[in-house]
């Protein structure tokens, strides 16, 4: 069997941020997030990082083609999307794949 | 014929009642609930302007917020499919019609996801249909239609129009590639509070079946003997699919039409 069971997912997942379209780059692009964590905390964290005001929209992307839900947990799109060791992220500050 | 069970569960509606909170309730007389048929595929925010237009004059327009849905204290996430929704909370021999209360104050943030307008549950429809579609055919099919298409497609789910949707949906349903298979297979299982989203490659293992997948996402549950164990139940779509269905036809079948199938297990 090639899939893994719920017992050896890992409990940290190393995720890339990437910008895209005219998103600023961060000085540090590959974090550490807790497995169980939402996208929403993600999209949170981003705000800080770039220091975004509340009127700023933040968008974030899997494979460059959706954006999930704020509700989903950073460990199942890794499980799913991740490659490499790592699950890339691209974050854009106007809408970038709909 | 391709497409006569997604048809036939399309036009399996679950009865609804909606209640405005009694405590909402401003005007010396209470209204009468709002009763409807609810698409399994549909997303409650759809019908939010109708429990305004219903329910506004009940209640100070000053404390009138956002609405949202709940049924038995709990909150309804409406980028849910109403089906899941019904499969998640409900019990079909006490809750129909299903009676689910109306709120217009103290909206549960952090436990729901705002939802300003349709545009947003249209936005959501398609991030899930594409997710979908990355994994059943690396996103070839959604890239591939047009903007056109993409709108019919939201727009057979918000007018209940069956033929409309599929007539875009049935090229979701091809085989990746040259194969008759999907590269893999959309497929969260609800569990508890958890939502467990795996890789299920039908490929690999052309007779991959509900039960393996189940055993794989719950391991602790499920065993590979092919037998329900005591005191779970398994649904989708309202239905308790035999654990032997191969999951290409499922996924083929009984996907909603966001494209994912939801199989909610509950421990009785």
């Amino acid at each position: 069997e090639d899939a893994k069971t719920e017992d050896d997912r890992p409990t940290k997942v190393d995720v890339l941020l990437r910008p895209a379209g005219d998103a600023p780059i961060l000085k540090k692009k590959k974090w550490q997030v807790d497995s169980a964590k939402t996208v929403e905390w993600v999209v949170g964290f981003l705000r800080k990082l770039l220091k975004c005001e509340d009127s700023d929209s933040l968008f974030l992307y899997v494979n460059q083609a959706f954006a999930p839900s704020p509700d989903r947990d950073i460990g199942s799109l890794y499980e799913c999307f991740g490659s490499d060791e790592k699950l890339v992220l691209h974050y854009a500050k106007t809408q970038a794949w709909g | 014929m391709a497409g006569s069970i997604p048809r036939k569960l399309w036009e399996g509606k679950i009865p609804a009642a909606f209640s405005l909170a009694s405590y909402e309730v401003s005007s010396s007389k209470q209204p009468s609930p709002v009763y409807m048929m609810l698409p399994r595929s549909s997303y409650l925010s759809l019908f939010t302007s109708k429990m305004v237009e219903h329910f506004s004059h009940y209640m100070e327009e000053e404390k009138r917020g956002e609405v949202w849905f709940e049924f038995n204290g709990n909150p309804l996430r409406w980028h849910y499919p109403c089906g899941l929704l019904f499969d998640l909370h409900c019990d079909t021999t006490s809750d129909l019609p299903w009676p689910i209360t109306v709120h217009f104050q103290n909206f549960p943030q952090g436990e729901l996801i705002r939802c300003n307008s349709e545009k947003e549950i249209q936005a959501h429809y398609m991030s899930v249909i594409k997710e979908a579609d990355q994994l059943k055919h690396k996103g070839q099919v959604i890239n591939g239609m047009r903007e056109t298409q993409h709108d019919q497609l939201w727009h057979g789910v918000k007018m209940d129009n069956f033929d409309e949707f599929w007539s875009i949906n049935k090229q979701f349903m091809s085989g990746f590639e040259t194969t008759d298979y999907f590269r893999f297979i959309p497929l969260r299982v609800y569990f508890q509070n958890r939502i467990i989203q795996k890789l299920f490659k039908p490929s690999n293992n052309e007779n991959l079946t509900l039960n393996e997948a189940l055993t794989i996402c719950l391991p602790s549950f499920f065993a590979n003997d092919k037998t329900l164990p005591l005191k779970v139940k398994v649904l989708t779509q309202g239905i308790e699919p035999p654990l032997t269905c191969s999951l290409q036809w499922l996924s083929e079948n009984f996907s909603y039409a966001d494209n994912f199938l939801h199989i909610c297990v509950h421990q009785s």
